[in-house]
């Protein structure tokens, strides 16, 4: 479990980007930090691995102190997929790119050849193992960026704005990507502002304002909450809105899907 | 890295330093510079550096001058250790390592306290060619959008398990790799960003370009400018004299 207790944190001394945030990710959750751009959720999300540690309060990793251990060690539990996957891109290849962060922690070369290839193949990026990851496409970039982290197996997944420029099959590649990892035991934490992806995955929400938590809950609960949303600089996805326009407040609609099980649900009804 | 190199980044505050003329603010970081360059004495330097602090306090950016002395720290104690090593002595090695602190502090009065604007209007004003002014015053604004993409860089690589406080320098040089070629390859697709940016606002680097706002010296400018020249000529008269 990693448990954020309190934690206050400024760049530069005067002005707290963070302020007495509290927030708690058990295993095998998905969670969903949502809020405006500068809201804070990125310099959050750099405090769970120990990149940046608090000013004040706490971060706990498995009960350990996120400032007592290096990054490097905290990496193996903790891994961040950031917005620019090119961000993080160097190799002259692809399959040297993935085993990167395998040697920096030590693993024998036959564990990581045998990894990466069952990373190439789980993302679908077999035939590109020898090709230099700058000449991938964005969706494909994307996709090792995720390959690189996931290869080590680490206990929880960070992803800052995974949303951001992506297109229809990408999402949809996310969204199966975040469910079978969840299935598996392991935690997902997201940070978007992205309410209509949020609203398709149903995660555990907490609302980020000015470098404060404003609200958390189920997506159901926060979503269709106008003035919680409103405080948090969103906006409601757009079928709550509609459904809100029509007179209806079904908190359990969020999406598409959701409505058009709904509409098929009154419809047989109706013809019963 | 962010923090430090903001020492040189000016951040829009206005006092009445930020207002001057920026040639006169170039003409007093100049004569501060050329102080410390071609004094020897250390009493100078520490006054130099004073000095310069003094400005920086007035013009309310004292903590990105003492970021711009914590830059340079240590390449000054490296200066410090082999000149002291090499036999020049205590006073001499302590001189020659806060010259250099003092030298760039006198860049972070001029950078910190001039906008980036009134930098391109006076390189204009003194016919620098509009593509040199006009890179020149680019790069300028890129350095904390650099450093920015840099720190990124850095929390990537260490969030995949990269250490990058090793001791050893072979492995610490090593380890760079991870850092740089992310940043150059970054660097390359901006700049052709920005230049086609450039290009679809119709730039044009010979063209005759006119600017809403125009330089004026003012009676506080020309008692700067005179300040300066006074300061230097004591100099140089105590320096013939003794």
């Amino acid at each position: 479990m990693i448990k954020v207790e309190n934690v206050w944190f400024s760049y530069d001394g005067v002005r707290y980007v963070l302020k007495d945030v509290i927030m708690k990710f058990s295993e095998g959750n998905y969670i969903a930090i949502m809020g405006e751009n500068g809201s804070g959720k990125t310099t959050l999300l750099k405090h769970l691995n120990g990149l940046l540690k608090p000013n004040k309060g706490r971060v706990l990793v498995d009960g350990i102190e996120t400032s007592k251990i290096p990054v490097s060690e905290l990496a193996r539990k903790v891994a961040i997929v950031f917005q620019n996957p090119e961000m993080m891109f160097f190799s002259e290849r692809v399959y040297d790119e993935i085993s990167f962060a395998l040697r920096n922690f030590g693993l024998d070369e036959e564990i990581i050849e045998k990894t990466v290839k069952k990373v190439l193949n789980i993302f679908g990026l077999d035939e590109y193992a020898t090709e230099s990851p700058f000449n991938l496409s964005e969706g494909e970039k994307r996709r090792l960026a995720f390959a690189c982290v996931l290869a080590w197996n680490p206990k929880y997944i960070v992803l800052d704005e995974p949303t951001a420029g992506q297109d229809v099959f990408q999402r949809e590649l996310l969204r199966g990507l975040i469910k079978q990892l969840t299935s598996q035991g392991r935690t997902v934490i997201i940070a978007s502002h992205d309410v209509e992806f949020v609203a398709e995955t149903k995660p555990y929400i907490y609302l980020l304002s000015k470098g404060e938590v404003i609200g958390e809950g189920k997506a159901e609960d926060v979503l269709t909450d106008d003035k919680l949303i409103k405080k948090a600089g969103l906006i409601k996805p757009q079928i709550v809105e509609v459904f809100n326009y029509l007179g209806f407040n079904y908190r359990e609609i969020l999406d598409v899907n959701d409505a058009l099980d709904f509409i098929i649900k009154k419809v047989s009804e109706r013809n019963v | 890295m962010y923090r430090l190199t903001s020492a040189f980044i000016y951040e829009g505050r206005k006092t009445w330093v930020h207002e001057l003329d920026p040639r006169s603010k170039l003409i007093l970081s100049a004569t501060v510079m050329l102080i410390s360059i071609l004094s020897e004495s250390l009493l100078i330097q520490i006054l130099v550096w004073t000095g310069e602090m003094l400005i920086s306090f007035i013009g309310k950016e004292l903590r990105k001058f003492l970021n711009s002395a914590l830059l340079v720290l240590p390449f000054s104690v490296f200066i410090l250790l082999i000149n002291y090593v090499f036999g020049r002595g205590l006073m001499a090695s302590i001189t020659l390592s806060l010259r250099l602190v003092a030298m760039v502090g006198a860049f972070s009065i001029f950078f910190a306290l001039t906008p980036p604007e009134d930098f391109i209007l006076m390189l204009e004003s003194l016919k620098v060619p509009a593509l040199i002014s006009f890179s020149f015053s680019l790069a300028l604004r890129f350095i904390p959008v650099m450093a920015e993409e840099t720190q990124r860089i850095i929390d990537a690589q260490r969030s995949r398990g990269l250490k990058v406080d090793s001791r050893n320098p072979i492995r610490r040089l090593k380890m760079m790799m991870p850092i740089f070629i992310p940043l150059i390859i970054l660097s390359i697709k901006k700049s052709m960003e920005v230049a086609e940016a450039l290009e679809t606002r119709c730039f044009d680097p010979n063209a005759k370009r006119t600017s809403i706002i125009e330089l004026k010296m003012t009676m506080r400018d020309y008692l700067i400018i005179a300040l300066s020249l006074a300061i230097l000529l004591a100099y140089f008269i105590l320096k013939c004299s003794i």
